[in-house]
């Protein structure tokens, strides 16, 4: 059983919260995303997007990058390599999470 | 807040998605078709076709900028884009193949129509293979295409005629482009309400 809270424990908190995930799942899934299609998807306000973002980025899991399109400022965001290991890493971990948990609860 | 698989899916297929892009190709289609119903033959201005080219060209344009602004931009990676090319390129290929037999002789199957329906239903195999609102849509509206264009069979050589249609290509090419705006149409009021409108709480 010690394993299991082991493995919780040991989960990335950067990214572990639903609203990182799925800022992790869409930059995974794309080459890049702009802010507003984020914002779009995940629901976030721009004032939460953006804090989520900031973490992100100081944890070098995305990047990103502020341009002016048509006099209008656009972010686009980009994932690292390190932030597509750090997602896969964290997807197999509750894969396994989960396996153990099957192991211990058969039915 | 929707779940991960939902956002995986919205996110891998944003722009394709974008179901109101569909419908100035649709009315291109529906309309030129109609036109080339009503023409007499043979036909000596063909500017009217070019018109409706043109307007629609300028919709689509102006449907793109629309979900830029509103629903911001995805790019999906190179892989898939490429994906993507070789798709439209193959299709579009057939398609040229499809119309020269419809033209050229005289079958109860129209080719065009069931290229139609299958590129319909397998262009974007992301969308289509998972089955979920988008896909059964698409497989509904392929169902139609694929009956309309081998109606001859079971209706008649004829029947297009009985409606007022031409030639049972200028039927089916009405017929996908009606459909196109319908699905157009349809899977943008799907896309819209597959976004999540609550905040996600971490919490």
């Amino acid at each position: 059983m010690s394993n299991i809270f082991e493995e919780i424990a040991g989960l990335d908190k950067l990214i572990h919260g639903p609203a990182r995930l799925a800022i992790m799942t869409i930059l995974s899934t794309s080459q890049s995303a702009d802010f507003l299609a984020l914002q779009r998807l995940t629901g976030l306000t721009s004032g939460n997007l953006s804090a989520h973002l900031s973490k992100l980025a100081e944890g070098e899991l995305i990047i990103y990058e502020k341009q002016f399109v048509d006099k209008k400022p656009k972010t686009q965001i980009n994932i690292t390599k390190k932030g597509q290991q750090v997602l896969e890493k964290h997807w197999l971990q509750l894969e396994n999470f989960r396996a153990n948990i099957q192991k211990l609860n058969p039915e | 807040m929707k779940s991960i698989i939902q956002t995986e899916f919205l996110s891998k297929n944003y722009s394709t998605l974008h179901g109101l892009k569909g419908v100035p190709i649709g009315l291109c289609l529906l309309l030129t078709s109609y036109w080339a119903n009503i023409s007499h033959y043979p036909v000596k201005n063909i500017s009217l076709p070019i018109v409706f080219a043109l307007v629609s060209l300028l919709l689509f344009i102006a449907i793109e900028q629309y979900y830029k602004r509103t629903f911001g931009e995805v790019k999906q990676t190179f892989a898939s884009r490429r994906t993507q090319r070789i798709e439209q390129f193959i299709l579009a290929v057939l398609a040229l193949v499809a119309f020269w037999i419809d033209v050229t002789y005289n079958l109860p199957v129209i080719f065009v129509g069931l290229l139609f329906a299958a590129g319909f239903l397998f262009d974007k195999p992301r969308v289509t293979l998972p089955l979920n609102k988008f896909s059964t849509l698409k497989l509904i509206l392929s169902i139609c295409m694929i009956l309309a264009s081998i109606s001859p069979l079971y209706l008649g050589a004829n029947w297009w005629n009985t409606i007022g249609v031409r030639a049972p290509i200028i039927g089916v090419t009405m017929l996908v482009g009606m459909l196109g705006v319908i699905q157009g149409t349809i899977w943008h009021i799907f896309f819209v309400t597959s976004l999540p409108t609550a905040e996600v709480k971490d919490e």
